[in-house]
């Protein structure tokens, strides 16, 4: 059963780096505006 | 020659039927829908535009335009791409090039090199299309660096360069396509409502990140920890949980310590002081649990605040959803005036700001602009649109030396007028004071969920210190377990979620019927009022003339008549106007030629070489010999337009301000609530006495002016009644101030919606009801919740105590009890009868 300490550094880094992800997404802007680029992908622009 | 009556409407026939049901027999009267808004263009239309090689039909110029622009900017997938059709364009792009005045610099302010940021407010926006529409054609103006629309809140980001872009002509761009768009000042509020969103996004994001390690590892803790071989490692488990909910705590839960202290500060019991206290107390008993040996409960905590943020969370959208819809109230209006200076003898215009205005300054207003002083008329005659002032739904004539009021519109023709009162002392100021005033001394009362809440917390705290004193005095034992369970199994979620579950879900399920809750304490103030007092013009009446009959005395048809008048009217912004031009419908259009238009009177025309008056009473006197006195009808029309030829008259056109189609059914379903309805108008008495008659109204009272409105307000209450205030105008401000809930509708003044606490965002007024009659029901479920939330303690708690329940069974309970609140809650978002 020691293997839960080496359990518990890989669940704390883990769940370190997804903190860290997490706020580097909200930071960076990727929850700014939740519904204008989901569609905004679906207008074609290639004829302009 | 006998008059006849014509009460056969216009479009009856026409309307409804689908175009592939109707095959184009007669290019005349086939319907057909406009290329660009889709509304029924009667046959023949003057307007089409050449798109995708083919003629397209099209409603009006405004439309034209829109798709002109639209297919000369090779946008043509926004056709393809849209789900809704686009709305109809108000009319030609005005002069915005009062948005590069310097004086906004402030408002869009430098935010890189040489780089200004605006914020846009967006009208008539309706799908993701509209948003890549307006995104691709402001792009494409030379300066513009990025722009970025938010269709959930219908505004935008725009980055333009100072130097070679003009804020006006990107402005232009997007009007040009048939949106409205104006720059609001996004420093008051946009970044503070963004910003509070994302923070809670965060402190989300880390409390539910940790929370589901610290459960996974609580979950190994609930078994018998001796049994299961996890023994050996409880210590370092514990350790291991306290460092995991250590961030939740210190940085998740910040919001709920600060509501306790302001709540504290200001000696009021709010939630958030038992919810601070269950999470610290818990944490620091679990804390020490773990250093001395014990039950810890930190997956409580963890599971507590997690599910805690995300209904404030929702609650946050909800209310940034209802009040964003009202950002219209803080765009920015530069306020220019054309001076005339009179110097050397020759008269200059020039344009200047409202501010360096001074009293006795000539301005020359033109039709269509708000006055933005008081003044007299010094030249010219018009007619003045003051309904936002004193609720009188049909415009005022003004000549030489009538005195004209702030905020009222010019309608007809120019005026020339000199300035009486600026500043704080004209008459939109005197109405802002009275508002102030009003709203300082608003009735603190019926906080029904405040005050059962502030009760349950006393109550909560009172049996925690209880359990102490039992516990720790009398029984000689540690008392820090008990206070931690009763705050951790008595307080937390089903309390605290029960009340804003219910009000969360009943301000969606409001919202979705077009009613948003700028106040979220409005809906429990609701419940307890007694009386409605409604505005008559633009609240119970739609405001707009509408033609009720035509009298004619010739030997024409109605439809002539009303082709006729319509034709004769097409260039005048008077409402009368716009009634007779709407009562055509889809009748083919007639060109009238050689128009003069005497303010206040009437027109004359001439249509085929015939050329025809059509005015008042007066005006039609002066060219028909032995014209007949009005009939003397007891609830005569308020408005009427007469129509002569060659010294003949032809048809008398009778209309009036028509009651809004909702209005009876909405009175008649809050009777049935008990609740008792007043109708107070700054209209004339005998106009008001009528639409009150027709309503079944027993207290109707005309011709108040906004003070009056309030005293007779005040009265209501000093008798005792709640009273909520359905109003429009700036003449209603005051009394919407004071009421114990105040309803704007949904083409309310600015004023009138900044003091409102609910606002109906769709023409119609019956939201007035479907709120009353879910803030009855959202009662109830705060009331089932608390009274499950109370028989939930009343048996867990005991049991609790006398040690019979084991942690996962608490834990189990906790969490069931929170998901009967929820769902109980979430039944309030189905459909209101």
């Amino acid at each position: 059963m020691e293997i839960i300490y080496l359990l518990i550094a890989v669940s704390l880094a883990l769940v370190g780096l997804i903190t860290w992800a997490f706020l580097w997404a909200v930071n960076s802007g990727q929850f700014d505006n939740l519904d204008g680029p989901g569609t905004a992908i679906l207008m074609d622009d290639d004829d302009v | 020659m006998q008059p006849r009556n014509d009460t056969k409407m216009p479009m009856a026939h026409t309307q409804a039927l689908p175009v592939r049901l109707a095959p184009a027999r007669d290019a005349g009267t086939s319907p057909v829908q406009c290329f660009h808004c889709s509304e029924t263009v009667s046959g023949g239309s003057r307007w089409t535009a050449l798109i995708d090689g083919q003629q397209r039909p099209l409603c009006c110029a405004g439309c034209q335009a829109a798709a002109e622009t639209i297919a000369a900017h090779g946008l043509m997938a926004f056709y393809a791409q849209r789900t809704v059709a686009s709305a109809r364009p108000a009319g030609p792009v005005p002069d915005l090039s009062a948005y590069d005045d310097p004086s906004l610099d402030e408002a869009c302010p430098l935010v890189d090199d040489g780089v200004r940021e605006a914020h846009l407010v967006l009208e008539g926006m309706r799908c993701a299309a509209c948003a890549w529409l307006i995104e691709s054609s402001a792009r494409r103006v030379p300066g513009v660096r990025d722009i970025s629309v938010n269709l959930a809140n219908r505004q935008a980001t725009l980055r333009f360069d100072a130097d070679s872009a003009r804020l006006s002509g990107i402005l232009e761009a997007i009007w040009a396509l048939g949106y409205r768009a104006y720059p609001f000042d996004a420093r008051r509020r946009q970044a503070g409502l963004q910003r509070e969103r994302l923070d809670y996004l965060r402190r989300i994001g880390v409390a539910g990140l940790f929370g589901m390690q610290v459960m996974m590892v609580a979950t190994a803790l609930y078994f018998d920890p001796s049994a299961s071989g996890v023994g050996r490692y409880l210590a370092v488990l514990n350790w291991l949980n306290l460092a995991m909910t250590l961030p939740i705590v210190a940085y998740a839960a910040v919001p709920f310590y600060q509501g306790a202290w302001r709540s504290l500060r200001s000696r009021h019991l709010g939630m958030d002081v038992p919810v601070t206290l269950g999470i610290v107390l818990a944490f620091a008993g679990s804390a020490w649990h773990t250093v001395a040996g014990g039950a810890t409960y930190f997956d409580s905590v963890a599971m507590f605040v997690t599910l805690l943020l995300i209904a404030r969370y929702l609650e946050l959208i909800m209310q940034q959803k209802a009040s964003s819809q009202l950002d219209h109230a803080t765009r920015i209006m530069p306020a220019f005036v054309e001076r005339i200076d009179a110097g050397d003898g020759e008269r200059r215009l020039q344009r200047v700001a409202v501010r360096e205005l001074r009293v006795g300054d000539r301005l020359l207003i033109k039709p269509g602009s708000t006055l933005p002083v008081d003044g007299l008329v010094r030249a010219g005659e018009s007619s003045c649109d003051e309904s936002v002032l004193t609720g009188e739904s049909v415009p005022v004539p003004r000549g030489i030396g009538d005195p004209v009021l702030s905020g009222s519109v010019n309608v007809e023709s120019p005026l020339e007028i000199e300035v009486t009162a600026i500043g704080r002392g004209v008459f939109m100021a005197r109405i802002a004071d009275l508002v102030a005033r009003a709203a300082s001394g608003k009735p603190q009362l019926a906080q029904l969920a405040g005050r059962i809440a502030g009760w349950f917390v006393a109550g909560v705290l009172a049996v925690a210190v209880f359990g102490a004193v039992y516990h720790g005095l009398w029984l000689g034992q540690d008392w820090l377990p008990v206070v931690v369970a009763v705050l951790v199994i008595s307080c937390p979620c089903a309390l605290a979620l029960a009340t804003p579950a219910a009000l969360t879900a009943a301000s969606g399920a409001l919202l979705a019927r077009g009613v948003a809750v700028l106040r979220t304490g409005a809906l429990e103030d609701l419940v307890a009022v007694t009386d409605v007092v409604f505005d008559k013009t633009g609240t119970l009446t739609a405001g707009r003339l509408r033609l009720q009959r035509v009298i004619v005395h010739h030997d024409l048809s109605g439809d002539r008549c009303r082709q006729l008048a319509a034709a004769l009217e097409a260039g005048s912004e008077h409402p009368l106007a716009a009634a007779l031009i709407d009562a055509a419908g889809a009748l083919p259009p007639l060109h009238a030629s050689g128009l003069v238009n005497t303010p206040g009177a009437g027109i004359l025309g001439t249509i085929d070489g015939v050329s025809y008056a059509l005015g008042s009473r007066a005006f039609i006197a002066a060219r028909v010999a032995d014209l007949p006195a009005a009939a003397d009808e007891d609830d005569g029309p308020e408005q009427e337009a007469l129509l002569a030829a060659d010294g003949q008259l032809l048809a008398e056109f009778k209309l009036r301000d028509t009651l809004r189609p909702d209005a009876a059914a909405t009175l008649s379903a809050l009777r049935a609530a008990g609740i008792r309805i007043a109708m107070f108008s700054g209209d004339r008495p005998a106009v008001a006495e009528r639409i009150g008659r027709a309503l079944g109204i027993d207290d109707v009272r005309g011709g108040m002016t906004p003070p009056d409105k309030l005293a007779a307000l005040e009265a209501m209450q000093a008798a005792g009644a709640v009273v909520a205030v359905v109003g429009d105008g700036v003449n209603d401000a005051p009394m919407l101030a004071r009421a114990a809930v105040a309803i704007a509708v949904a083409n309310a003044a600015e004023h009138a919606k900044l003091n409102a606490d609910l606002v109906l965002l769709r023409e119609e007024i019956a939201g007035v009801a479907v709120a009353c009659a879910l803030a009855r029901r959202t009662r109830r479920v705060m009331r089932q919740n608390l009274w499950w939330a109370l028989g939930y303690n009343a048996v867990a708690l005991p049991l609790a105590l006398a040690g019979l329940v084991a942690p996962w069974l608490a834990a189990f309970c906790m969490s069931a009890s929170s998901l009967v609140v929820t769902v109980n809650a979430a039944r309030l978002r189905r459909t209101v009868a």
